[in-house]
């Protein structure tokens, strides 16, 4: 059976060997494919919630905050305002007569009750149409308040997801830059594109701090308005999750002259690599960076391996699909299945780009399937096609795997377990291991006839 | 924004509902080979499908008619036929619904004109049913019975709509109808699966065959498959729907609706198909009121097994009511369920003191006012539509209930305040089994009592200093 594939989208979609490759991606999604996207809104909001000693006020209907009430495992380690859930909660009179007057109050009520260290405003999809001037009456606010409260051009339809982390870029950038007081570090880093799920920032801070680094800001897990303030005076910015703030790291060096790599802290090799570099960029510094991040690098290895070896000897040979939000954790997933023994045969993004998807087909093996943009009737078919035992996604992609009697692991914005750094690796490899070796897959219908 | 309990706040603060297509995608997935499309930006349906498959762990397959800048500016007609035309390919459906959202209710889309010209343009579609649900205009609530609605009145009788079968195929269906047993329309609130497959159950019991509209009880809490089904089987069939206006009568349960919303008294108002309604069957009294109606139009009687179960609730009535006597609770969630629950918790001696809704149609307050249940209190309860748990955290604090029953959103203030919540009702995003959950019918209130019974034990048992082993 042929792969029932849209014919607007059969070019998002290659098997690496059967053709020339030539993916296409970065396009907006085909109406009446269930795309696993959501929209301009979701980036913006996803990039901003972490920052949790800013209010984040929806303004529009309630559906769009409703829906990403505390939806993420972004935690703090103080103010906890970014699980909470506001919303201008337009109504059918304020979508006739417009939703200023009612923006405007909500953003004065509830910054005298929470007392925020910032306000971000989310218009969503009518706000425009209906005619709001929201730049306006955030300048009138934050005159007024003294503290920044930034608009954030959201609207669903205005764009992919990716704009929406454009728009977060934009906002972002009007923090930075704004804190000249205090001592920084010549050897001094911000963090961008890491988000604290279950505390996974603070995994990677310990290891800076062990190699004598100093964070300056972490964009945006467990973000801090006055840290990011001051992150236009780091020496270098690290960028983890390709996507997302790679427009923020892109500006603060034009206008700042701040380097930035492209770094992943998924899988024993990925962190390691990304600490030797960021070692490396200091060593002029202080020569002895190099010798601390080797000890460091060793100690970590020393302690996990033996326990990811012994995972290894039970996962050896299965096989894995890969659906995620951004292409570059595609490539750390598919290095740390190769050291558990396990074959990727179906790897997919919603928001890669060219080149990342021309970097996945190099690390790929002949015959897997490479989608951008992808659905549930493409992922399912191919799940069933290649014997997937294992499928590493989010929540929308679970119960398709579920369904078909296939483990899942949940490498989303909502997990509760730390798969970052060297101790993420080992619980990622527990947690592959808890998906793909429980014995309720031998009752799945497709691997055994029913009484 | 928030009712009475707060007039001056113009922001919603961690909202006790979602919007309008939320509740048209639920009605759409009890439709048999149906699947929604949303129209409007392409968020819509990834979040409603994220935030439905948290609580069913189901696959909820919706569409999009994903709206970029120029559709904005143009319309969206060509994105909503191109949608259409990529589902009716891909997935092959019997019927597409489609719902609009804010966006495209808000550049003012005429979607009934849209669909009627797709259906010239196209004359093999299958079935499409349109529904307006503007989030702006009200929460799940509203836009699922405004769905249900919008399938019956588009499909039931032959004369309706150019969806209707043909007049053999109505031929066929009016004798179909009477060579089986006789036939009774249900229309419920958003109930879970397993209390659709109770309903189901009591009436063949009853020698009567139940039409559910809508009946996710297989298509949101089915099992394993052996090769991926891109709609998930079961659900009320096309068929069904179009013959409901054939049926002995229509029972409209937990209908607090006016009457222009709902869909048994559309039918009777054009076709004559009697209609009856009646609370939500919870509890005995609400129960014993259910079996009333249904063996009189059925002209059967209770079957022992019910009675059986009937007389064992009674039981534990008895067995429980030192736990629960004056203890105060908080219900809040959709409008049906906290005044089913409302209901149940005064029948079992508890006392209701404060119950509130996100909704904000002016339903659940009069429907608690017209009951007529002796209170356990001599206060009358506080109950508030439109209201976010913000207005309620304070209230709560303030009124110190035993015990909260509603659905997980609650739990921030459960946590803070050390009061226990039980989980009932939608969404269920931190437990496990809400399609299993059961709460119509004599065996539903069982199971409900067991697990107030049981919280409040828990509670009194992890407080105590002296650690009673016996409670």
């Amino acid at each position: 059976m042929s792969a029932p594939i849209l014919k607007e989208r059969n070019k998002q979609v290659h098997e690496k060997g059967k053709a020339a490759f030539d993916l296409q991606c970065d396009r907006k999604s085909v109406a009446g494919s269930v795309s696993q996207r959501a929209c301009v809104f979701c980036g913006s909001r996803v990039v901003l919630y972490p920052i949790a000693d800013a209010l984040h006020l929806v303004h529009g209907s309630i559906g769009c905050a409703s829906y990403t009430w505390d939806i993420r495992g972004s935690v703090s380690s103080g103010p906890e305002l970014h699980r909470l859930c506001f919303s201008t909660d337009l109504r059918e009179k304020d979508v006739v007569y417009g939703g200023e007057k009612k923006l405007s109050a909500a953003v004065r009520e509830l910054t005298a009750k929470h007392k925020p260290a910032a306000v971000f405003v989310y218009s969503t999809c009518i706000v425009g149409v209906i005619g709001d001037d929201v730049d306006s009456v955030c300048r009138k606010a934050e005159q007024e308040l003294g503290i920044p409260v930034i608009p954030v051009h959201s609207a669903g339809f205005a764009g992919t997801k990716k704009d929406g982390y454009k728009a977060a870029c934009t906002a972002l950038n009007k923090i930075v830059g704004t804190d000249e007081t205090g001592e920084i570090s010549p050897l001094s880093i911000n963090i961008l594109g890491e988000f604290n799920l279950a505390g996974e920032a603070w995994i990677i801070k310990e290891y800076y701090r062990r190699m004598g680094i100093q964070v300056v800001s972490i964009l945006t897990g467990d973000g801090r308005i006055p840290d990011i303030r001051k992150s236009h005076r780091a020496s270098l910015n690290l960028v983890q999750c390709s996507g997302s703030l790679t427009t923020l790291a892109e500006h603060m060096e034009k206008e700042y002259g701040i380097p930035y790599k492209r770094v992943s802290y998924f899988g024993l090799e990925d962190v390691s690599k990304a600490l030797y570099e960021v070692a490396g960029y200091f060593s002029d510094q202080d020569p002895l960076i190099m010798k601390r991040t080797a000890d460091l690098v060793r100690e970590e290895v020393e302690t996990y391996l033996p326990a990811l070896q012994e995972c290894k000897r039970r996962l050896e040979g299965m096989k894995a699909a890969i659906y995620v939000g951004g292409a570059f954790k595609a490539f750390s997933l598919i290095r740390i299945l190769r050291t558990l023994g396990v074959d990727v045969v179906l790897v997919g993004s919603q928001t890669g780009n060219r080149q990342d998807y021309e970097q996945l087909e190099s690390m790929c093996d002949k015959g897997t399937v490479i989608v951008d943009d992808s659905n549930p009737m493409e992922m399912s078919h191919y799940i069933v096609e290649k014997d997937v035992d294992l499928f590493i996604g989010g929540v929308k992609e679970r119960p398709m795997a579920f369904k078909l009697g296939v483990g899942f692991c949940d490498h989303n914005h909502e997990r509760k377990t730390a798969l970052a750094g060297f101790e993420g690796t080992l619980n990622f490899a527990r947690e592959v291991c808890a998906s793909a070796l429980s014995p309720v897959w031998r009752f799945a219908p497709r691997r055994r006839n029913s009484l | 924004m928030s009712g009475a309990a707060a007039e001056n706040y113009q922001a919603a603060g961690n909202p006790c509902r979602q919007c309008m297509p939320l509740g048209a995608s639920w009605a759409f997935k009890g439709i048999e080979g149906c699947i929604p499309v949303l129209h409007g930006s392409q968020g819509c349906a990834t979040y409603i499908r994220r935030f439905m498959i948290s609580h069913f762990r189901e696959p909820i397959d919706i569409a999009s008619s994903s709206f970029d800048e120029t559709t904005v500016i143009f319309g969206g007609q060509e994105n909503l036929e191109q949608a259409v035309m990529n589902v009716f390919n891909q997935y092959k459906p019997e019927v597409i619904g489609i719902a609009t959202t804010c966006l495209s209710e808000t550049i003012g889309d005429d979607v009934e004109r849209f669909v009627r010209e797709l259906r010239m343009k196209e004359p093999g579609l299958c079935t499409l049913i349109p529904v307006s649900t503007p989030s702006y205009q009200g929460t799940q609530e509203e836009g699922f019975h405004r769905t249900v609605f919008s399938i019956v009145s588009h499909l039931a009788g032959a004369d309706v709509g150019s969806d209707a079968g043909s007049e053999n195929e109505q031929n066929d269906l009016e004798e179909q109808a009477e060579s089986s047993l006789p036939a009774l329309n249900f229309f419920l609130p958003m109930v879970t699966p397993a209390d659709i497959r109770w309903i189901r159950k009591v009436t063949a019991a009853m020698k009567g065959e139940a039409l559910i509209l809508p009946d996710i009880s297989d298509t949101l809490d089915g099992g394993l498959w052996n090769e991926y089904n891109a709609i998930p089987p079961g659900g009320t069939s096309v068929d069904h729907v179009r013959s409901m206006h054939l049926s002995e009568a229509s029972m409209e349960l937990g209908a607090l609706l006016p009457d222009d919303w709902r869909p048994g008294y559309w039918l009777q108002k054009h076709y004559g198909t009697p209609t009856l309604s009646c609370g939500l069957p919870v509890g005995i009294d609400g129960t014993d009121h259910f079996f009333k109606i249904l063996s009189e139009i059925l002209g059967s009687s209770v079957p022992q097994e019910i009675l059986e179960e009937r007389n064992r609730l009674c039981d534990a009535y008895a067995d429980a009511h030192k736990y629960l006597y004056g203890k105060k609770v908080v219900i809040y969630g959709d409008s049906s369920t906290v005044e089913s629950l409302y209901r149940f918790t005064s029948e079992i001696g508890m006392n209701p003191l404060f119950c509130f809704t996100g909704s904000p149609g002016g339903i659940l307050k009069p429907a608690i006012e017209k009951l007529e249940i002796p209170p356990v209190a001599d206060e009358a309860p506080l109950i508030l539509e439109d209201c976010d748990f913000a207005d309620a955290e304070d209230i709560i604090e303030d009124r110190k209930p035993d015990l909260l029953i509603g659905n997980s959103k609650g739990y921030k203030i459960s946590r803070r305040t050390g009061i226990p919540l039980l989980r009932t009702g939608f969404p269920i995003h931190d437990r496990f089994g809400a399609s299993r959950q059961r709460m119509l019918g004599y065996s539903g209130a069982l199971e409900l009592l067991d697990r107030i019974v049981n919280i409040l034990m828990e509670k009194k048992q992890d407080d105590s200093e002296v650690g009673y082993t016996y409670l």
